[in-house]
């Protein structure tokens, strides 16, 4: 296996052979027999989860957890579980109260599952041998629509000032995961993802989202770990703008152009990685995985290149 | 983008039908193709595409809503729903 490979390629350095990270999620538990609401509560589970994932698929690199309530419900705020999928936070405590009023705490390694993830992390980080594990954090921008709800996007426009605040808090859970992922668990590489980074516009992007991936960021850096950005949708529109936000490497979604994001890595030295299509080939079987896999692997190339599902 | 068709008013969810698609079923992908989509997410307004992975502030989402009124009741309901968004949201 290629751990090396990964932390190679996420740094967008050639590599001889391009590395391949499956994000299982809770595809995991599926593997196992079991589901995601039980895996994502159960150290053990997780960790047997994600050995075998690991295993089963040959991976170079595999994530930890795929879940970004982790940092919500360790504040107190209420998700909804599912056997098929993970939490969804349900409430959002900026909704109709100040920051003040809502008195919210940055969650630590002691807080809600945090111990149990931590516990995952280490059994896994022992026996994943050469692969590198990659911690996923929520990042600033979902943590403050989990924490405001669908206002917050409306804030970025019409209350600056608040939504500034709340990113600012939002960062530094953020900041205070990160931690956890890179020096209490060790894992080789943490990534900040953001699955409604793609609906914002690239200047509230640049305003509000950049700046606040800096505290993380400059975390995971610190402990000599290497960061990525991982984003879901549509985000053409802001690619660039993740290329100079800092992190080493930007993952990206199946409706990407992997030839437009391969040219954006390469012009600013990031690594890059995508993007077979989870839903079309993977889900549906409307286009054939292999084909699409050597589509991927050629636009990829062998520069910062990671392969893995969009 | 859910979400903010979530908080709208009960007196605006009332009088519109929304329905999120899943372009993991034939159903919704059916729906895609049907509407011309082009990405995900896309919240379309009638027939319109009118939101492509661009989650609209209230304000914005009001007055599609507003331009996008099949009758004069329904407009005022929008107009005295988004009014009061409004004296809420800027107390």
């Amino acid at each position: 296996m290629g751990k090396q490979a990964v932390l190679d390629a996420y740094q967008g350095k050639y590599t001889p052979v391009v590395p391949w990270v499956p994000y299982v999620g809770v595809h995991a538990g599926y593997l196992i027999g079991e589901p995601a609401d039980k895996l994502l509560q159960d150290a053990d589970l997780l960790a047997k989860g994600v050995l075998n994932a690991a295993e089963r698929y040959n991976a170079d690199g595999i994530p930890l957890a795929f879940d970004l309530a982790i940092e919500a419900m360790s504040m107190g705020i209420e998700a909804k579980w599912f056997p098929d999928n993970p939490p969804t936070v349900i409430d959002h405590p900026l909704q109709h109260k100040t920051m003040a009023e809502a008195d919210l705490k940055v969650p630590g390694p002691k807080d809600g599952r945090w111990p149990l993830i931590i516990e995952a992390g280490k059994k896994v980080k022992e026996q994943l041998g050469d692969r590198a594990l990659i911690g996923l954090t929520c990042g600033p921008l979902t943590l403050a629509s989990h924490l405001r709800g669908a206002k917050f996007f409306t804030d970025m426009v019409k209350k600056p000032e608040l939504a500034a605040e709340i990113m600012e808090f939002a960062a530094l859970v953020t900041k205070e995961s990160a931690r956890i992922y890179a020096e209490e668990i060790g894992c080789d590489i943490v990534a900040l993802v953001e699955p409604v980074g793609s609906q914002v516009r690239p200047e509230t992007y640049d305003k509000f989202v950049i700046p606040a991936c800096q505290p993380a960021l400059e975390t995971i850096h610190a402990a000599d770990k290497v960061s990525a950005l991982y984003i879901c949708g549509d985000a053409t529109k802001i690619v660039e703008n993740m290329m100079y936000t800092g992190a080493h490497a930007v993952c990206v979604d199946e409706q990407l152009n992997m030839n437009y994001i391969r040219d954006c890595a390469l012009k600013y030295g990031r690594g890059f990685a995508g993007n077979l299509k989870l839903t079309l080939a993977l889900s549906l079987g409307l286009v054939d995985p292999r084909e699409d896999a050597i589509v991927s692997l050629a636009a990829g190339g062998k520069i910062g290149f990671t392969f893995s599902p969009g | 983008m859910v979400d903010v068709l979530n908080s709208l008013s009960p007196e605006v969810k009332d009088i519109i039908d929304y329905k999120e698609w899943s372009i993991k079923n034939a159903e919704g992908i059916g729906m895609f193709m049907e509407r011309k989509g082009r990405v995900l997410p896309t919240l379309c307004i009638g027939e319109q595409l009118c939101y492509e992975s661009v989650i609209p502030t209230i304000d914005e989402l009001y007055e599609t809503l507003i331009d996008n009124a099949k009758s004069e009741e329904q407009k005022t309901i929008l107009k005295t729903s988004y009014d009061e968004f409004l004296e809420e949201y800027n107390k």
